[in-house]
């Protein structure tokens, strides 16, 4: 019997026959993937589904199992809780259709959830979330809480890949939250999937919010901001010039005074938690290129005096 | 009930055969009245004698139903009698007064034949230019609030390439979306209307699509001929319910001349005895009667004679069966077939 054979009988709907050869072939030919395939398809054909999972399982530790088009199939089907994608274009559509004609809906295959591994305060203003990939599951929803209460968690983001970083200001530092990640299919419908969840959170972020620019002659108050920190007072900070400190001087408090044109890189740390800006020191109408400036007063009076004053 | 008889559960009746349409794939022919057809007082009785078998549905169709003027009549005797009354209608006919008149009998359904998704398609099968009286039709019966409307469309080798088209003018409304195959039946019929094999196959591909991704969003109701025992899981609820077909074993069909068929879609060829002779309720208790159908899963052939499913199945819907392969005992439109032979094709 050879595979052409099997397949013959399988076209002609001798199922059963098919089973027998191609179980036959198997057992003489080990190395016969396709032959052991077909005879998983034919033993789901015959509605036994305990071999075909069985028989996949065998074939996926085979080495040559990927090269196989029968075998990518049926794991296909497998991995559509032993069910057959062949009518559908992409194999990892799992939608289930909830039918108001005949019959109960199908019920969805029950996969098992990954379990994520949230940073413990590893990341400035961000919990990296990472999870292993789910055989079967084309995006992923994550979830966040901040009590390890799964009905009180809110979707924050749907993924493809098996990580994501949940920001500031969203997230913020320093505060406990708790993450699940919900297998779905291509279309986003989530799977039925145990919950299992792992709480994480961000290092202290920092971040020095003044504008990047002042004349020559004038004087600047730094300010940070930091997420749940933003009341951080300049005066909490250490400040520090890292390079440029011929053209300015910088308080303790964090005021910086210009004392000629150049670059100042300005530092802060508070509890941990470091940022860094440029500071461009010059004549603000030549660094910018517009024209002079004129107060705004003086061409457009609140009530048109200016016009007036002018004509 | 004798032995093979089980209870009825609904009768398709054929009020009139005349019909203000001619099209080519009608399974009855219908056009002119019959020459003997039943009165309403023997319809009234028809719906008694129907109820009192354990009936629930009553079909009222045609030729067009709504050329008989009494059909309002015999609407009010199946009501009376207790059983849910479907109307299936061209459309054509139907104006305000005629809705008026449908919503006072309180139909289960009202299903529009609609089989053409341009009005140049829906020429080409119908032969007369229907489509958007039918479009406003069926908009109209929403409207009213019916407990159901249904668009009933025939797909031929003429109207497949418009499957996407209906997709997008029932996606998202409440009318629920009847589809179903051409069968060989009927003296006018054209063999050029029937689905071959790579036909067959992409409609079921478009419709399985269909029920698998768009629910929720198309009322896509499959009919009888189509199926079988899928191996795709999601489509196990085509056959959940399915023990063969119901011709002649829960369904019957009744001709305006009083002929008693297991189904109108078979024909002629088929009619097993006539209300004139003996009434519905001998007639469906004799356990001679509708042997061919009653006692079907002996007698397959083929394919389906070595399904795992065949015993279940029984080669699926008898009418389209008869049409794809010539003999009621194999059916070549079938879902498990398509993907049987579509994993031994793998290459």
């Amino acid at each position: 019997m050879t595979v052409e054979k099997i397949k013959e009988l399988m076209r002609g709907g001798d199922v059963a026959a098919a089973r027998v050869a191609a179980k036959a072939l198997a057992g003489d030919e080990p190395g016969n993937i396709e032959a052991r395939a077909l005879y998983g398809v034919c033993s789901r054909l015959a509605g036994d589904d305990g071999e075909f999972v069985r028989v996949d399982d065998e074939i996926a530790a085979m080495p040559g199992a990927p090269r196989s088009p029968v075998w990518r199939r049926y794991h296909a089907m497998r991995v559509a809780a032993c069910g057959s994608m062949l009518l559908l274009p992409a194999a990892a559509d799992m939608m289930t259709p909830v039918m108001k004609y005949g019959g109960p809906p199908f019920v969805d295959p029950v996969l098992v959830a990954p379990k994520p591994a949230a940073t413990d305060g590893k990341y400035p203003g961000k919990v990296k979330i990472t999870w292993k990939k789910v055989s079967g599951a084309a995006k992923y929803k994550i979830r966040r809480a901040t009590s390890s209460d799964y009905s009180k968690s809110k979707t924050i983001a749907t993924v493809t890949k098996t990580a994501y970083s949940d920001k500031h200001p969203a997230c913020k530092p320093k505060k406990r939250y708790y993450y699940w990640i919900v297998p779905c299919n291509a279309a986003g419908r989530p799977f039925k999937s145990k919950k299992r969840f792992d709480a994480g959170y961000a290092k202290q972020a920092l971040k020095i919010t003044t504008m990047g620019a002042m004349d020559v002659g004038g004087s600047l108050q730094l300010e940070v901001e930091g997420g749940p920190c933003d009341d951080i007072s300049p005066e909490a900070c250490k400040w520090r010039i890292v390079s440029g400190a011929s053209c300015a001087t910088l308080s303790k408090k964090g005021l910086l005074k210009a004392r000629r044109m150049g670059r100042v890189v300005v530092s802060a740390a508070y509890r941990g938690a470091k940022a860094k800006t440029v500071i461009e020191i010059g004549v603000l109408r030549t660094l910018y290129g517009g024209p002079p400036f004129v107060p705004v007063a003086e061409t457009v009076g609140i009530d048109g005096g200016a016009r007036d004053a002018a004509e | 009930m004798s032995r093979g008889a089980e209870r009825l559960y609904g009768a398709v009746v054929e009020i009139t055969n005349r019909c203000n349409f001619r099209c080519p794939h009608c399974a009855s022919a219908s056009g002119e009245a019959r020459a003997d057809e039943m009165g309403a007082g023997e319809m009234a009785k028809l719906a008694g004698d129907l109820a009192a078998l354990g009936c629930r549905e009553f079909t009222m169709l045609g030729g067009e139903f709504l050329l008989r003027p009494d059909w309002g009549e015999i609407g009010a005797a199946v009501k009376a009698a207790g059983m849910e009354l479907q109307l299936i209608t061209n459309g054509l006919l139907v104006t305000p007064e005629v809705r008026r008149r449908f919503k006072a009998l309180d139909p289960q359904t009202v299903c529009v034949s609609f089989d053409g998704a341009t009005r140049r398609s829906y020429r080409a099968v119908r032969g007369v230019d229907g489509f958007d009286r039918c479009r406003r039709l069926i908009a109209g019966l929403v409207d009213d609030g019916f407990r159901q409307v249904s668009a009933i469309t025939t797909f031929s080798s003429r109207n497949l390439g418009d499957f996407d088209r209906f997709v997008e003018m029932f996606i998202d409304t409440p009318v629920v979306w009847q589809v179903q195959i051409v069968h060989r039946a009927g003296e006018r019929f054209d063999d050029s209307l029937l689905l071959n094999d790579a036909q067959f196959a992409e409609f079921a591909d478009r419709a399985t699509k269909c029920l698998c991704e768009l629910h929720g969003r198309l009322r896509l109701q499959v009919m009888d001929d189509f199926g079988y025992f899928p191996v795709n899981p999601k489509l196990a609820f085509l056959c959940q319910r399915w023990d063969g077909c119901p011709a002649g074993r829960r369904v019957v069909g009744i001709r305006a001349n009083g002929d008693v068929l297991p189904c109108l879609s078979l024909g002629g060829g088929f009619v097993e005895d006539n209300l004139r002779r003996r009434p519905i309720a001998a007639i469906w208790r004799d356990p001679g009667s509708f042997a061919r159908f009653r006692h079907k899963s002996d007698r397959l052939t083929g394919f389906c004679a070595k399904c795992p499913a065949a015993k279940r199945c029984k080669a699926g819907c008898t009418a389209a069966a008869i049409s794809n392969s010539g003999s009621a005992t194999e059916n070549r439109f079938c879902l498990r077939r398509l993907e049987t032979t579509r994993l031994a094709d793998l290459r």
